[in-house]
């Protein structure tokens, strides 16, 4: 992945989508972030369906921030879509949630996810989330084809 | 149809034994009349009672004295032998008849008894099956709550975690020194509330999980704790002393971290004003269990709220004083409740409390 490529951040939660905007603008992450606040949406942004069926207005991401708890389409459905979809196979896939249960963690790892964080509550440990994540999935993390 | 079967019974017992004894007539010739009847008379008692048993007497007495008691042909015996030997097997035709009839009604009344108790039992366990899917059901609800709490009661709290800190960091100058005292408090009680909803998912979590013991040496837990509630306190704030090694105990190590965590933190929080927190940790070992204590010189526990304070929600001091939830005492309980152990405090108020938990010691190795 490198400083140009899009990151998809899957979330309904408006608070989160400002909080997780700030963290990255104080971090200082350059990449452009986009978010869809839906499950379908989602799906329909990594498969260039619908009004996402532009590549050049909605480039595929190279790195999904997903929540789970998500209108329409949960976050685990939406993972298995994007497992199946050639293109988006191998991209990696943050779970970010509030969950910390168990079944989540499990379920997520089972479906495919390269990592599954609980949002702190705090906002100085959000900011030493989004730091880490922008050091080893943005600048460390080799993928495919990106 | 029961009835009908039972003087079939007895007529076909009586007819075999006419048959028997007639095949042996030659032999016999005219001693023992009687011989088999006795038979017939018994096997049709057990079979039908006491009543079916006179019917194969009578029945019996009359095909003897008719076939077999001289003069044959005539149902008047020939001699006072014979009419003895008819009398004495009415007489004893009779008494098993009765006896026969007793043993069967014992028996079948045993046999009803059986199949209450069969139903009983069948009953029960219909209830407990019923009772254990009510409680299935409860706990999955459970379960969704935690699960509710956890998810939904949590993402408010960032929102005003975050959205204050911002104002703080970021709008500091406009603010001034009331508003961003007011900011700082909303950021207080927004973490107040994330450590609220964390223990009580800890707790509730307590119940539902499988405990599996195994043998562990607490030291390296009790130091991490250790290492916690001393971050917690600040350095000049708390001594804590590890009496090492500690004693090896039967434990989940998860849950053994934190009841350790939970007395450690206490026994550093309150301690007396001014003074540093002196904590001090040992185990002890006695007859199959082992016993870790938490002891501090801080401000103790009145002996009448020793018992209480191991509830849930419950509290001795203001928030101001001493902040927390009053759900820390309750995790040690049951934390070490779950592992099949206990824990206790002793204390004298403004000298200290001594907190134990007490559990099982590991089984030696075979």
């Amino acid at each position: 992945m490198n400083e140009m490529s899009t990151v998809l951040l899957v979330e309904d939660n408006e608070d989160d989508i400002e909080l997780i905007r700030y963290a990255f603008d104080k971090v200082g992450i350059g990449n452009p972030l986009v978010t869809v606040s839906d499950g379908d949406a989602a799906v329909a942004y990594v498969t260039a369906g619908g009004i996402y069926a532009d590549r050049e207005r909605y480039p595929l991401p190279g790195l999904v921030l997903l929540d789970l708890k998500l209108p329409r389409r949960s976050g685990f459905e939406v993972l298995d879509a994007i497992r199946s979809y050639a293109a988006t196979q191998h991209t990696p896939v943050v779970v970010l949630t509030s969950s910390d249960q168990t079944v989540d963690i499990e379920r997520a790892y089972r479906r495919g996810a390269n990592a599954y964080l609980v949002k702190p509550v705090s906002r100085d440990a959000l900011l030493g989330m989004v730091q880490t994540l922008d050091a080893f999935w943005i600048k460390l993390n080799r993928v495919i084809g990106a | 149809m029961v009835r009908a079967r039972s003087i079939l019974v007895a007529v076909v017992a009586v007819v075999a034994a006419f048959g028997v004894r007639w095949a042996l007539d030659p032999v016999l010739h005219d001693r023992a009349p009687f011989l088999f009847f006795t038979l017939a008379v018994l096997a049709a008692s057990v079979a039908g009672g006491t009543r079916v048993g006179l019917m194969a007497t009578l029945l019996s007495a009359v095909t003897a004295l008719w076939a077999f008691v001289p003069p044959r042909g005539s149902a008047v015996p020939a001699s006072a032998e014979y009419a003895l030997e008819a009398a004495s097997f009415v007489a004893m035709s009779v008494a098993v008849s009765l006896l026969a009839g007793r043993m069967r009604a014992a028996r079948v009344r045993a046999e009803a008894g059986e199949a209450e108790v069969r139903r009983l039992n069948r009953d029960l366990e219909r209830m407990v099956a019923e009772r254990t899917a009510d409680l299935e059901v409860a706990n999955t609800q459970l379960e969704a709550f935690a699960y509710t709490v956890s998810h939904d009661l949590r993402a408010p709290l960032r929102g005003m975690e975050g959205f204050a800190r911002i104002l703080l960091d970021d709008f500091a100058d406009g603010l001034g020194p009331k508003g961003k005292r007011h900011a700082e408090r909303i950021v207080a009680a927004a973490q107040r509330m994330e450590a609220l909803i964390s223990d009580l998912l800890t707790f509730s979590r307590l119940q539902r999980i499988d405990v599996s013991l195994r043998a562990i040496d607490p030291t390296g837990i009790v130091r991490t704790a250790a290492n916690e509630a001393h971050a917690l306190a600040g350095p000049e704030d708390a001594i804590i002393r590890i009496d090492e090694p500690l004693p090896k105990v039967a434990a989940e190590p998860t849950v053994l971290k934190q009841v350790v965590g939970n007395l450690l933190t206490n026994a550093v929080k309150f301690r007396k004003d001014g003074e540093p927190a002196q904590v001090r940790v040992w185990g002890q070992e006695f007859d199959g269990h082992v016993r870790l204590w938490v002891e501090d010189q801080g401000i103790g526990i009145a002996p009448e709220h020793q018992e209480r304070i191991f509830g849930t929600f419950e509290r001795l001091h203001g928030q101001e004083a001493y902040p927390g939830n009053g759900i820390g005492l309750a995790i040690v309980k049951a934390g070490a409740e779950r592992m099949g152990g206990r824990a206790g405090v002793e204390s004298t108020p403004e000298a200290g409390a001594r907190f134990w938990v007490e559990l099982a010691a590991p089984k030696p190795a075979a």
